[in-house]
C-alpha cells in the first residue's frame, strides 16, 4: 500500500511537527489567505495613505516655515500621534475581515476539517493580530522616517529616544486592545458586518456608559478611565510620553486660567490595556472552543 | 509495510470508524432544541465503501461533523483510526480527507491557491496539487477564482482537496450534490479506484441508486436513528416483500393496508407489493381467501435498496408529496 505512506508521515499541522513547523505553517497558511484580500489590502492603503497625508503636510509646513521644523528624533511625537489614535481602529477593522468571514465561508469549518485543530486556527489568527500591530506600526514610522528626509529641518542624533520607544509602546498596546476586541466580536457574531458595527457604535456607547458611570457616583467616576477605549485614547496621547510638551501645554493652560492636565502612569493604564486584551482573547478562544463551527 | 489500523494488538479487525451511542441535541433549551443524531452506533472496517443513507434532515451531516470535529456531541463516542482522546484525534484525523455539505473555500482565491492553503494544513507539496488538480478535470480553471465555479467545479475541487494528502479514510457528504451524469460517474470510478486501493470510504447520501452502485456496506439513518445496517445484499434481503397481482387491484391494497403482518403496501404496474414482517405467504393468501380476494398471483418479491429506503423511512417525505398534490 505504497499510498499510504504519504498519509502516515506526520504534516506540519498533526500534532508530529515540531513547535517552529507549527509556527511556520500557521505563518504561510494566513499569509497565503491575507496576501491576496482586496479588502485587506484596501484597508492598509487608506491607513499608509492617511499617514503620508499627514507627514507630506508637515514637510510641506517646515519647507514653507523654518520656525516649524520636522526633524528626527523631536518629530516622533508629532509622526505618531495620528496613527497611534486611528491605527486600532484600523488594526480592529482589518483583524474583523480576517476573521470573521471565515465563518460566513466555512473556511474555518473546512481548515479544521483538513486537520487543523480549533486550537491551531484560533493560534494562527493570533499570529494575524500580531503581524497586523507590527504592520501598523512599521507603516508610520517608515513613512514618517522617509517624510524627514525630504524635510529641510535639521536633524539630531540618535534618531529616537527612550520617549519615543514608550510612545511606540504604547502605540502597540493601543493595537492590540482594538485588535483583540474586534477578534473577540468576530469570533462571537461570525459576521463581518454585525462585528464593525459593534466596533463602530461601542465609541459611543463607552461615552454612554462613561456618563452614566460619573454621574451615578463618586466612587464609579475615576473608574471611566479604565474602559477600553479611553485607556487606548490616553495611550495614545502625546502629552503622556513627553514630560516636556505636557509642561509646556501646562503652563499655557494655566496662563489661560484652564484646568491642568493630568495623566495616570503609563504602566498601570498598560496592564489595563494588556488584561482587556488577554480578556477578550480569552474570550474568543472559549467561545470558539464551546460552539459548532 | 505494516498498515495502522488493520489490526489492533489483539489481531481482531479493527474499525476506521466506531461511534458508541453517539448524539447531538442541538439547542439547550428543551422546549426548541432539536435531536438531530440519536445514539448511533456504527463500525465502519478498513477497505469498506459504507453508505450513510438517509432523507433530509435525518442527522447524517450532523453525524459526519462529529466524526471531523467540528461539531460537539452531546453524547456517546466515537473514535478514528482507534483514537478516541482529542489529542489523538488530530494526529488521526491527519489520516482523513473530507468534505462536509457544500464545498468551503476562500471565494477570492483561485483554486489552485485554495488547494494551497489545504496543502499547507495538510503538509502536502506542490506537485501533489497539480496531481489532483489534473485528476477531477480542473487543471486548466485552476487559476480563475473559486467564486467564479459553476456548483460541479466547486464539488471538484472539493474532491482534489479532500484526495490531496492521499488519505487512508475518505469521508464525503453528498459528493454527487450538482453534478452532471458525466461528473457522477466520474466521482464513482474515482471511488472505485480508491477503494481498489485499500481506502476506506464513508459517503452520505439520499441517492439510493449511488449508494447500492458504489457502496459495498450501509446504514439507514431516519430522524438521528440507525434502522438498519450491514451489507447492502443484508439489507436489501433483510425485508420480505411479496408480489400480489388481483383482479381487483383496490380492493386488494385496501385489504393488505389492513394485515397486521405488513410494515408497508405500494402499487406496482399491474400489482401490488407488500412489505412483510414475516416470510410466511401462506397466512397471507389464507387472510386475502378469507375476505373473498383470490390473488392470480403471489409470490416473493426482491426489493431494490430503494425500496427498502422507502419502507423504512416513510413518512418522512409525506409533507413533501403534500405540497405537489
Ligand atoms: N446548526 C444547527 N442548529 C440547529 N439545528 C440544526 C443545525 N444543523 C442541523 N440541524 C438540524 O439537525 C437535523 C439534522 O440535520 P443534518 O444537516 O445533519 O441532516 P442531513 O441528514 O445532512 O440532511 P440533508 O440530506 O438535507 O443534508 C435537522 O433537523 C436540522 O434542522
Ligand atoms: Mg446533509
Amino acid at each position: 500500500m505504497s499510498g499510504a505512506d504519504r498519509g502516515n508521515s506526520s504534516p506540519p499541522g498533526s500534532d508530529g511537527g515540531s513547535r517552529l513547523g507549527i509556527f511556520g505553517t500557521l505563518v504561510r497558511i494566513e499569509a497565503l489567505k491575507t496576501t491576496k484580500r482586496l479588502a485587506f489590502w484596501v484597508t492598509t492603503g487608506i491607513f499608509a495613505g492617511f499617514n503620508a497625508l499627514f507627514v507630506i503636510s508637515a514637510v510641506r509646513t517646515a519647507i514653507r516655515r523654518p520656525n516649524i521644523t520636522f526633524a528626527l528624533p523631536d518629530s516622533w511625537s508629532r509622526i505618531l500621534e495620528p496613527p497611534a489614535n486611528i491605527g486600532p481602529f484600523f488594526v480592529g477593522v482589518a483583524m474583523i475581515l480576517l476573521l470573521a468571514p471565515e465563518f460566513s465561508w466555512r473556511t474555518a469549518r473546512q481548515n479544521v476539517i483538513d486537520g487543523l485543530s480549533k486550537k491551531r486556527f484560533y493560534a494562527g489568527k493570533i499570529i494575524v493580530l500580531a503581524a497586523l500591530a507590527v504592520l501598523f506600526l512599521v507603516i508610520p514610522v517608515g513613512v514618517g522616517y522617509v517624510a524627514t528626509l525630504f524635510s529641510p529641518s535639521e536633524g539630531g542624533s540618535p534618531i529616537i529616544g527612550p520617549a519615543d520607544f514608550n510612545y511606540m509602546i504604547a502605540y502597540v498596546l493601543g493595537m492590540l486592545l482594538w485588535g483583540s476586541g474586534a477578534f473577540m466580536l468576530a469570533a462571537l457574531l461570525r459576521s463581518s458586518g454585525a462585528a464593525m458595527g459593534i466596533l463602530f457604535v461601542y465609541l459611543l456607547l463607552e461615552q454612554i456608559l462613561s456618563r452614566l458611570m460619573t454621574e451615578l457616583s463618586e466612587t464609579l467616576g475615576p473608574a471611566t478611565d479604565f474602559l477600553p477605549a479611553e485607556v487606548q485614547s490616553t495611550l495614545a496621547n502625546a502629552f503622556l510620553h513627553y514630560p516636556q510638551l505636557l509642561a509646556q501645554e501646562n503652563a499655557m493652560r494655566a496662563e489661560q486660567g484652564r484646568p491642568l492636565l493630568e495623566f495616570r502612569d503609563f504602566e498601570l493604564l498598560a496592564v489595563v490595556a494588556l488584561a482587556f486584551s488577554a480578556a477578550f482573547l480569552i474570550t474568543a478562544f472559549l467561545s470558539m472552543r464551546k460552539r459548532d463551527l | 509495510m505494516v498498515v495502522s489500523g488493520r489490526a489492533d494488538v489483539y489481531g481482531e479487525p479493527m474499525a476506521i470508524i466506531e461511534t458508541f451511542e453517539l448524539s447531538k441535541r442541538y439547542g439547550t433549551r428543551r422546549a426548541n432544541s432539536v435531536l438531530a443524531v440519536d445514539q448511533v452506533s456504527i463500525a465502519v472496517e478498513q477497505g469498506q465503501v459504507f453508505g450513510f443513507l438517509g432523507p433530509n434532515g435525518s442527522g447524517k451531516t450532523t453525524t459526519i461533523g462529529m466524526l471531523v470535529g467540528i461539531i460537539n456531541p452531546t453524547g456517546g463516542s466515537f473514535s478514528l483510526f482507534g483514537a478516541s482522546e482529542p489529542r489523538d484525534l488530530v494526529a488521526a484525523r491527519a489520516r482523513v480527507g473530507a468534505t462536509l455539505e457544500t464545498p468551503n473555500f476562500y471565494p477570492y482565491l483561485s483554486g489552485r491557491d485554495n488547494l494551497r492553503v489545504t496543502a499547507a494544513i495538510k503538509g502536502v507539496g506542490q506537485p501533489r496539487i497539480e496531481e489532483c488538480l489534473e485528476l477531477v478535470g480542473l487543471a486548466d480553471r485552476a487559476k480563475h477564482r473559486f467564486r467564479t465555479y459553476s456548483l460541479g467545479m466547486k464539488q471538484r475541487l472539493a474532491l482534489a482537496a479532500t484526495m490531496l494528502n492521499d488519505p487512508e479514510l475518505i469521508i464525503l457528504d453528498e459528493p454527487a450534490n450538482g453534478l452532471d451524469p458525466q461528473g457522477m460517474k466520474e466521482i464513482r470510478e474515482i471511488i472505485r479506484i480508491l477503494a481498489g486501493r485499500g481506502k476506506t470510504i464513508f459517503l452520505s447520501s439520499h441517492l439510493l441508486w449511488e449508494v447500492e452502485r458504489t457502496c459495498s456496506h450501509v446504514s439507514i439513518v431516519r430522524k438521528g436513528r440507525i434502522v438498519a445496517t450491514g451489507t447492502v445484499e443484508e439489507v436489501v434481503s433483510a425485508g420480505t416483500a411479496a408480489l400480489l397481482k388481483a383482479e381487483d387491484p383496490d380492493a386488494l391494497e385496501a385489504a393488505l393496508a389492513d394485515y397486521p403482518g405488513a410494515s408497508s403496501v405500494r402499487r406496482l404496474d399491474g400489482g401490488v407489493v407488500v412489505a412483510l414482517d414475516s416470510d410466511d405467504l401462506g397466512t397471507l393468501n389464507r387472510y386475502l381467501a378469507g375476505l373473498g380476494i383470490h390473488v392470480s398471483h403471489l409470490a416473493p418479491y426482491r426489493q431494490s435498496l430503494e425500496d427498502v429506503f422507502i419502507d423504512l423511512t416513510e413518512g418522512d417525505f409525506d409533507s413533501m408529496t403534500e405540497i405537489a398534490s
